[in-house]
């Protein structure tokens, strides 16, 4: 299996939205590729440029070496799974999975081999002979899966697959597929709102905003070192604490404190900084370095608790020990846990411009 | 993606094509024969006659080797018949070679060009034979396109014995009808007299007896002018709205009677007097009819002084102008013409012939001895007017006449407005009809 | 009647109580009555003219006509439909009509099926136009088509050919079947089409194996209004079909003649008609069962 590789796509509507507005991609065989945004960001748009169920307005698809933007969707070899499955209500479970084949002239019996194959696969072949209204959520969700898998694509295209399922099925459902993905050849290319999912499932991960890429990396990389300002906020929950502050020499003066900026870090006058919840430290006894805080709320979350906290006229938010917190408990932070961003929102680091962003 | 949409544009095409090849196979071997055309004459007849012309037919064919005669069975209404005709004319379809009409629709058909004239292929000796009624009714504007194949004149039938009994002499004039009914009816078990009030044709043929005998007129084809909004006009609708519901001796259904409702009245013994057509005659006399021998025939009756009159009907040919073959068409129409195939139709069906010489034909007669009768109440017979449009003034005719029977609208005011709307309507054809 | 009053006396004990549950029940009733009374009216008034021509189609002549009003044939008599059968090719004719008319409507629903998946899947805004024009046109009257046909078909030899009703039955329903089938179309969820389209089926392929069977209730619907059409439609099969072997049943209705020139043979009239109707009744109900299973079975899926 070859790479599958998106370049400089644009997609414009007719009514003049920019749905798509630069976007190049690469997503390799058995990895996971996780197009991650809040809603209109472009993220199923691309996946449907992708099978062809949009056409691009400018841009190149590849698969390898060949471009694929004049294929018709049937002739793109792909596995798409709907957000809300798409079954086809008149058929049978066995004719759900086997209709693509059955267009491609497989054979008969090899294409039962196929379907019940997948089927048993995905545990569903007690109900091959079923229609879809006579399945549960989850069930159908199975077919919606198995009904990509049985062609053996040559890429995958995920569009929220887990966004119509309870929680508890998400969870057990979100591990499954993890399974599966581990064991395709093909690249998987998933789409989600939802970081918990793309965090656990991705190989890599695309941040999209406004039509763009923000930055793609791995899960991990994009938590420690966002490239963008909206990425730092998008990725990890709770959301990181920001604070918007001017500079005045090597001091960044915020509503709350003043914070000593880093030698060597770019930008100008203005600066936002960003603390995530799990890199503040809460104390009852004053911290050396710290700061008192007024706690405003306290959230038990089970193995944490979210404190809610001021300090002076700003917020900010502290994951602590799951216990009773005083009125005004002492907080500090590692300096160099502190996300720098200049004023276009651009990642800043000591020593220089950069990052992992490939913006 | 170019090649796709071709792929899939064929893809079309040849499911059209195959189900259109389907349908194709499955009539296969729908279309008729045809047999050239070159040796067939073709004429549509209403259904209850088609079994009587297929002896004149099969002797034509004989006469005529190699020739068929197709006789096309039509719709029994006489309206569709009449729309089919004009449909396949106006199409120049020459399907038809032969036109089987009623004598109102000569003139209609005439005008438009449809027929070709015929006065050539029937000289004057020739037509002189035919009775002088039907004959004028197939001429327009001087010339002859309809030979007259049976004839229909609008009849008077009474209750002879009945009349006989109470010491009574047929009535000769309106008021007469209107003492003798009243005084020999018992209504609702039986009613004095009984014609057809529908909204129809058949009520302008009522109409037009009592026009008649009044001494009043329509329109007159000739100069086109309209009698209806003189007082004889109106007193002869007064008369048949006095029968209705002045002095009743109609029922008050008659004015939804048709020629049928009538006559079954009148044959079950419930009305005293009928206006009907000849064909009464020979079901009255039939061995279950109750009144069996007991009826008299005469025409219309008339005001003082007038004159009485029989509405005249029936059927002739005439030879369409898109025939390829008119010469067969004219050879076909002098061969249902000659006595003997004006017994062959009329002797089985009581229909009227079209031939003087018929009417003393002893074979005829004895089939029908009512001829004799019917022969010279034809002396009586009245024309509607041969005029282009005349659908349209009948239809004028028809919706007065029946607002003043049926919804009480004063009858000199409905045939004001009756005469109004006619010479509008004349007028506006004007310039065509007086050429 | 009963059913309301069964189970409350069971209930309770007392006349007291027997009483209330008495007045208060006897809502219930009268608005029995009165549902009862309302639907024999609407049956009275649907069903009554067919069962008076069933009658008719059974008196003796006599009876047919006679004053005062015979309600009920006595004796029954079968000589109308024999007269019918014997005197006319009616089963031809019938065979005819079915014939036509099930042609007419495959083919008027398969044009339609594919107007109507274009037209449904429209992007912009074309479609309310082209939507109100097929409107338009199908408001136009077909008589006056008759005349063009007539000399169309004169032109293509077609007279006495199947081809000449069948073509333009489907062609005069094309705009009522488009609309019906449009809007069910237009009901099916976009994702299908794609889900076919990824699956590599054609538009043609997606027509046949997507739309039409989940739109069954609809495409029954709209196969049985031109069905109803085809089969009832006069004025063509009249004009173009003129020999027996090739009528339908109105226009070999529209030949059944009397004894004489003014007599209209209401027996046999009467016994044309529930004839011509019965096979439309039948397949109305075959095909209304289809309907309502459609219509169940997308409740389930609900």
């Amino acid at each position: 299996m070859a790479d599958l590789t998106g370049h400089d796509l644009v997609k414009v509507f007719p009514d003049g939205t920019r749905a798509l507005d630069g976007v190049s991609f690469t997503a390799r065989p058995s990895r996971v590729l996780t197009l991650l945004g809040p809603s209109g960001c472009g993220k199923s748009t691309l996946l449907r440029v992708i099978a062809g169920l949009e056409r691009a307005t400018s841009g190149t698809l590849r698969f390898g070496e060949a471009p694929f933007d004049e294929l018709p969707p049937g002739r793109r070899e792909v596995g798409f799974v709907f957000q809300n499955y798409a079954l086809y209500p008149h058929l049978t479970i066995a004719d759900n999975l086997g209709l693509a084949l059955e267009v491609r002239r497989v054979p008969r019996g090899e294409r039962e081999r196929r379907v019940r194959e997948t089927a048993e696969m995905l545990g569903i072949a007690p109900l091959l002979g079923r229609r879809p209204a006579q399945l549960s959520g989850g069930q159908q969700q199975r077919v919606a899966l198995g009904r990509a898998l049985v062609r053996r694509p040559r890429f995958y295209l995920l569009d929220e697959p887990l966004s119509n399922l309870d929680a508890l099925l998400r969870e057990g459902m979100r591990a499954e597929l993890k399974s599966l993905f581990g064991r395709v050849e093909s690249a998987v290319i998933y789409v989600t709102h939802d970081q918990a999912e793309a965090m656990s499932l991705s190989h890599e991960v695309a941040v999209m905003r406004a039509g763009r890429i923000l930055q793609c990396a791995p899960p991990l990389a994009l938590y420690a070192r966002p490239a963008d300002l909206f990425v730092a906020t998008f990725v990890g929950s709770p959301r990181m604490t920001v604070w918007r502050g001017r500079r005045d020499g090597s001091m960044l003066h915020t509503e709350g404190a003043a914070l000593a900026t880093p030698a060597g870090l770019g930008g100008g006058d203005q600066l936002d900084v960003g603390i995530r919840p799990e890199d503040v430290e809460v104390s009852d006894r004053p911290l050396p370095g710290g700061w008192q805080a007024t706690l405003e709320v306290s959230e038990p979350l089970g193995a944490r608790t979210l404190l809610t906290l001021r300090i002076g006229g700003a917020t900010a938010r502290a994951m602590a020990e799951p216990r009773e917190w005083p009125a005004r408990p002492w907080v500090r932070w590692p300096a160099d846990r502190l996300h720098w961003f200049d004023a276009s929102g651009r990642r800043l680091d000591p020593g220089g411009p950069g990052g992992s962003g490939n913006r | 993606m170019h090649r796709l949409r071709l792929r899939r544009g064929s893809g079309l095409r040849i499911a059209t094509l195959a189900l259109l090849a389907g349908i194709a196979a499955g009539c296969g071997g729908a279309q008729e024969g045809g047999a050239g055309g070159a040796g067939r004459v073709a004429v549509m007849l209403p259904p209850g006659e088609r079994p009587f012309w297929m002896p004149l037919a099969r002797d034509f064919e004989r006469a005529h080797p190699g020739v068929t005669v197709d006789l096309i069975e039509g719709p029994q209404s006489t309206d569709l018949r009449e729309n089919l005709y004009t449909a396949s004319l106006l199409a120049r379809d020459p399907s038809f070679d032969l036109v089987y009409m009623d004598v109102t629709w000569t003139s209609k058909f005439a005008a438009a060009g449809w027929l070709r004239p015929l006065e050539g292929a029937f000289p004057p000796q020739e037509r002189d034979r035919w009775l002088p009624a039907a004959r004028e009714a197939g001429m327009f504007r001087g010339r002859l396109y309809r030979v007259p194949v049976r004839t229909d004149v609008g009849l008077l039938y009474y209750r002879r014995d009945w009349l006989e009994g109470a010491g009574y002499a047929p009535p000769s004039t309106f008021d007469e009808l209107v003492r003798v009914a009243r005084a020999l009816e018992d209504p609702p078990r039986r009613w004095g007299f009984v014609w057809q009030g529908k909204q129809y044709e058949g009520l302008v043929c009522d109409y037009l007896e009592v026009l008649t005998g009044f001494g009043g007129t329509w329109v007159d084809p000739a100069t086109l002018e309209v009698g209806l909004d003189r007082p004889q006009a109106a007193a002869a609708l007064e008369f048949l709205v006095r029968c209705r519901s002045v002095d009743p001796i109609s029922p008050p259904g008659v004015a939804t009677y048709q020629e049928e409702e009538s006559r079954r009245l009148f044959q079950d013994g419930r009305a005293v007097f009928l206006r009907n057509w000849p064909y009464v005659w020979r079901l009255a006399q039939r061995e279950d009819s109750p009144i069996r021998g007991k009826i008299g025939a005469m025409s219309m009756v008339h005001a003082p002084g007038g004159r009485s009159a029989g509405t005249l009907g029936g059927w002739g040919l005439g030879v369409s102008a898109y025939s390829r073959r008119p010469d067969l068409a004219v050879a076909f129409i002098r061969h249902v013409t000659t006595l003997e195939s004006q017994r062959v139709l009329c002797g089985e069906t009581g229909y009227a012939p079209a031939l003087i010489e018929a009417y003393r034909d002893s074979a005829l007669l004895a089939a029908n001895p009512f001829l004799d009768r019917i022969g010279r109440l034809h002396a009586n017979a009245v024309a509607r007017p041969g005029i282009a449009r005349y659908a349209l003034a009948s239809d004028i005719l028809q919706r007065h006449l029946s607002a003043a029977l049926a919804g009480g609208e004063p009858a000199a005011r409905a045939l004001r407005e009756a005469a109004r709307e006619t010479r509008l309507m004349l007028g506006r054809a004007g310039a065509a009809e007086a050429r | 009647m009963t059913a309301p009053r069964g189970g409350a006396p069971r209930r309770t004990g007392g006349p007291r109580d027997r009483a209330g549950t008495a007045t208060a029940g006897r809502g219930v009733p009268a608005a029995r009555v009165l549902w009862g009374l309302a639907l024999a009216l609407v049956l009275a008034w649907s069903v009554g003219p067919a069962a008076w021509q069933a009658l008719t189609a059974l008196k003796p002549d006599a009876q047919i006509t006679h004053v005062p009003t015979v309600y009920l044939p006595h004796p029954v008599t079968w000589k109308h439909v024999e007269t019918l059968w014997s005197r006319k090719p009616f089963g031809t004719y019938l065979a005819n009509s079915a014939w036509v008319a099930t042609w007419a409507t495959l083919l008027c629903v398969s044009f339609a099926a594919l107007a109507a998946a274009g037209l449904a899947r429209m992007p912009g805004r074309g479609r309310e136009p082209l939507l109100l024009g097929l409107l338009f046109l199908s408001l136009f009257p077909p008589i006056l088509l008759l005349f063009p046909l007539y000399e169309g078909v004169r032109w293509l030899g077609w007279i006495n050919h199947p081809l000449a009703l069948i073509l333009p039955y489907a062609a005069l329903n094309l705009p009522l079947a488009v609309w019906v089938l449009e809007s069910a179309f237009r009901q099916l969820p976009l994702e299908l089409d794609e889900a076919a389209r990824l699956d590599g089926l054609s538009a043609l392929a997606r027509i046949r194996r997507i739309h039409l069977p989940l739109a069954m209730p609809a495409v029954a619907t709209a196969a049985i209004l031109v069905f109803i059409f085809c089969w009832n439609e006069f004025m063509l099969a009249l004009t173009f079909m003129t020999t027996d072997a090739r009528k339908t049943v109105t226009a070999g209705i529209a030949s059944v003649s009397g004894a004489s020139l003014y007599e209209i043979p209401w027996g046999q009239l009467s016994a044309a008609i529930v004839l011509a109707t019965l096979p439309l009744v039948l397949l109305v109900l075959v095909f209304e069962r289809r309907i309502v299973s459609g219509l169940t079975r997308g409740a389930i899926k609900g």
